[in-house]
């Protein structure tokens, strides 16, 4: 399957699928500018899950209402995905989170054939709110930070 | 070229043609009392059914039906029987997917800080290959002024 294939694999996930367990997911853009940076999608919602009456009353007085959302991008969009690129787009990401007052995101990179040094870099970034996640589309492994954000990646989305 | 879009919506069919038959239901219970014979309850059913389908199919036509057409300019969206909403595509800066609460995908258009719903589950169309036509619409008509 294509990147752009995978993409909206994912992007139907959240908003139908598995994603749906761990938050509504109920809008997405794709082509989404933050300051320099161009994310391929941009997929929010909240924590507040939607359903019949006996749902929504557990959902009401148990589940508190965060803004969450899940970025993604392609390495076959970037000229240089580095560690320097990889601290712009956590830094976008990070400015979003405090526009929107989001409690926790998902960085989701795509890549057709991932290198070493970037499942390395992706694996020791610690962030606690920024879940960071490297696919790779040819193998469909999954590499992700090293937070438990990070981790609910691999429990939710599958290739 | 323009391209056209107004499928049927079994669901609002079914709806409207369900309230009429409930409204006429209603009424027969009234003048139940006033009837009798061995036929009066199967010509009433049939009457009942009769009138639903022809007077559903009316509401249906006035209320829920939905037009839309769409060319590399603009679109127009009419409901029923209000009055036609219709946009250029250079007037939109953001294009996005949104579901509802009930599970339906529509394409949303962003103008400043409004925004306008393309219902695409009621058109039948697939919303992910809509909204990527949308963009590159809304990107073209941009990218012209």
């Amino acid at each position: 399957m294509s990147v752009e294939g995978t993409m909206t694999k994912i992007e139907k996930s959240l908003m139908v699928g598995r994603g749906r367990w761990i938050a509504d997911f109920t809008e997405s853009f794709r082509d989404f500018r933050i300051n320099d940076v161009t994310f391929n999608a941009f997929v929010r919602g909240n924590t507040r899950m939607k359903g019949f009456l006996l749902s929504r009353v557990f959902s009401a007085t148990v589940n508190p209402n965060y803004s969450v959302a899940c970025f993604m991008i392609s390495t076959e969009t970037v000229r240089d995905f580095d560690r320097k690129f990889l601290g712009r787009l956590l830094q976008a990401v990070r400015s979003c989170m405090k526009e929107n007052e989001m409690r926790w995101t998902w960085l989701i990179i795509l890549s057709a054939k991932s290198t070493d040094a970037l499942r390395k870099l992706v694996e020791s970034l610690k962030d606690q709110f920024i879940g960071v996640a490297l696919i790779d589309v040819d193998s469909g492994s999954i590499v992700n930070s090293d937070s438990y954000i990070g981790k609910q990646v691999k429990r939710f989305i599958k290739i | 070229m323009s391209q056209t879009f107004s499928p049927l919506q079994l669901y609002n069919l079914f709806k409207s043609c369900m309230i009429i038959f409930l409204l006429q239901a209603l009424a027969y219970v009234f003048l139940a009392p006033l009837m009798s014979g061995p036929l009066a309850g199967f010509l009433i059913l049939s009457l009942n059914v009769l009138v639903s389908v022809f007077v559903g199919w009316r509401l249906y036509k006035r209320m829920y039906h939905m037009i839309f057409t769409y060319d590399k300019n603009g679109f127009a969206l009419k409901k029923g029987n209000s009055e036609e909403t219709s946009g250029k595509w250079k007037e939109f800066s953001k294009v996005s997917l949104v579901r509802s609460e009930q599970g339906d995908f529509s394409v949303r258009l962003y103008r400043d800080t409004e925004s306008f719903d393309l219902p695409t589950y009621k058109l039948k169309l697939n919303p992910f290959d809509f909204r990527l036509e949308v963009m590159q619409l809304v990107s073209a008509s941009r990218d012209k002024r």
